[in-house]
């Protein structure tokens, strides 16, 4: 692109932009709908990621030690427990220590816990975690078939339910952006595609008068690009505004639900909403005046 | 320089709008193309602006073979043509001087000569006083002259007016007339299609005349007319 051209381009990218009255203001008025939408989407779909994931940090194994062996033996287990695939970490819990936590959950039971005492009934434990809860049931069944393990306990039914409940929603997730995603560039698309027919005389003549393909579209791509960008940065305003008050006013002292502080997500946010505002404002622009040029 | 060496062309619906039509146009010529409607005249200038594709013949404008032209060459073809349509094709938003200088920032033309190239163009049109104007503050005949001052600005070397004083009144046609006149004298050759034959046998140039899309008649002076 020449020198003299790109600023032609840029003047009249920026003239038709916000000359044009009802349609500029209508494709940006879209675009930034359809990101608002996903930006609302995504946060919702990243706080419930988070505490899905709170709930699965929650997840843990636990494997029994038989009682014949000794403290150092039962200690010595967890070489082999952590050398079982998909394990993360083990934590040792001596039977002393169950007592005493066993303890602070009795309170006032002085008389049963002096018993308790003299003839410890706990066993030792291991508290197992793993990589991804995906493999916690096979993880359990290995640790089971060591030797010197005689019980593992992990709650499998609700380890399944978290499974199915995290891997529907992220398909569910994926579907709904790429839904989101393909009416914005439709809606986009026909906009612009609105905006060119009124122009269509302008392209007819610059084709007559010996401009070339490149020439015409370019006022129009910097104008999608102007666009994309002015959407992208309401969208990201709006987010921000949206998400904050509802953190702020609806979730306040709602401790059960964890949640996102804005600016851990922003730059993501940021970067989708650029992106995407860019490629459908420009991808848009480009496809809807296609016909025009074939003159 | 326009060639058109044994020519047909057949349109999708079927239509034959030219067939094994031969002629040529020489560098500074005035040429009419004239003849009935649906004759092939408008054909014509289609296949000579590369608007449309032809079946068979050849067809050359200045250095370009059309059979066999690239659509990337296309734009490069036509800024040696300039094209003046019946319906002037004017952009509303913009002033005659915008209008006219539009052509040339499409050739990539410096800043400079821009300022400098408008203004005698407009002066050679007449309408040097109408240049901040815009097209709906025109009469007809006006909007008409800063058509051809956009057609000519570049320097073609061939000016095509299709039907140019279809939608102006029989003084301004003869004033457009002698502007074309007066464009062909400076050395550009220019080839009008028209159905006025008042103006035709005023002018006294070279005919070509079509009917059914074949070649009838092609002389000098409107005798035959």
């Amino acid at each position: 692109m020449k020198r003299i051209n790109a600023f032609y381009f840029i003047k009249e990218g920026l003239k038709n932009t916000f000359t044009q009255g009802f349609m500029g203001i209508a494709s940006i008025a879209i675009l930034l709908s359809c990101l608002v939408i996903i930006g609302i989407f995504l946060l919702t779909t990243e706080n419930i990621d988070l505490n899905l994931q709170n709930i699965e940090e929650q997840d843990e194994i636990v494997a029994f030690v038989d009682e014949i062996l000794t403290i150092e033996e039962a200690q010595d287990l967890k070489y082999v427990i952590d050398a079982v695939p998909h394990v993360k970490e083990s934590i040792f819990v001596s039977n002393t220590e169950a007592l005493h936590t066993f303890e602070d959950q009795l309170e006032g039971a002085e008389d049963i816990m002096a018993e308790l005492e003299s003839d410890n009934p706990l066993r030792h434990s291991f508290r197992i975690f793993v990589d991804d809860i995906e493999d916690s049931t096979a993880v359990a069944d290995a640790v089971k078939m060591i030797p010197g393990i005689i019980k593992v306990r992990h709650n499998e039914f609700v380890t399944n339910n978290i499974i199915s409940l995290r891997n529907v929603f992220s398909i569910a997730a994926f579907a709904f952006f790429i839904i989101l995603l393909a009416l914005s560039v439709f809606i986009i698309y026909n906009t612009i595609r609105l905006a060119t027919v009124a122009r269509r005389k302008e392209i007819n003549i610059m084709k007559f008068v010996g401009a070339t393909n490149w020439f015409i579209r370019w006022p129009f791509v910097i104008e999608g690009l102007i666009i994309g960008l002015v959407a992208a940065s309401l969208a990201y305003f709006c987010s921000w505004y949206l998400y904050t008050y509802f953190v702020d006013n609806v979730f306040e002292g709602i401790n059960i639900v964890k949640l996102l502080d804005f600016n851990v997500i922003s730059g993501r946010l940021a970067l989708i909403f650029y992106g995407v505002g860019i490629i459908v404002g420009v991808a848009g622009s480009a496809f809807a005046m296609r016909k025009y040029l074939r003159v | 320089m326009v060639l058109f060496n044994n020519v047909t062309k057949t349109y999708a619906n079927g239509t034959k709008a030219l067939e094994d039509v031969s002629f040529r146009i020489d560098q500074g010529e005035f040429v009419f193309i004239i003849g009935a409607s649906g004759a092939g005249k408008t054909t014509i200038t289609k296949l000579i602006t590369r608007q449309e594709a032809f079946d068979s013949g050849e067809v050359v404008v200045n250095k370009y073979r059309l059979k066999t032209l690239r659509n990337s060459q296309i734009p490069y073809l036509r800024r040696t043509v300039g094209v003046v349509f019946q319906d002037f094709r004017l952009i509303d938003n913009k002033t005659v001087y915008e209008n006219v200088a539009f052509a040339m920032r499409i050739v990539n033309a410096p800043a400079k000569e821009i300022r400098a190239r408008v203004p005698h163009v407009l002066s050679l049109v007449g309408l040097t006083h109408k240049a901040k104007a815009y097209p709906t503050q025109l009469s007809g005949g006006e909007q008409q002259r800063v058509a051809i001052a956009r057609a000519i600005i570049n320097s073609p070397s061939i000016l095509i007016a299709d039907e140019p004083t279809g939608n102006v009144d029989p003084n301004m046609s003869r004033e457009i007339m002698d502007l074309f006149q007066a464009i062909n004298d400076r050395g550009t050759t220019i080839i009008v299609v028209t159905h006025e034959l008042s103006l035709v046998k005023r002018m006294n140039k070279r005919v070509i005349q079509l009917d059914g899309g074949k070649l009838l008649y092609d002389k000098v002076g409107g005798g035959l007319l």
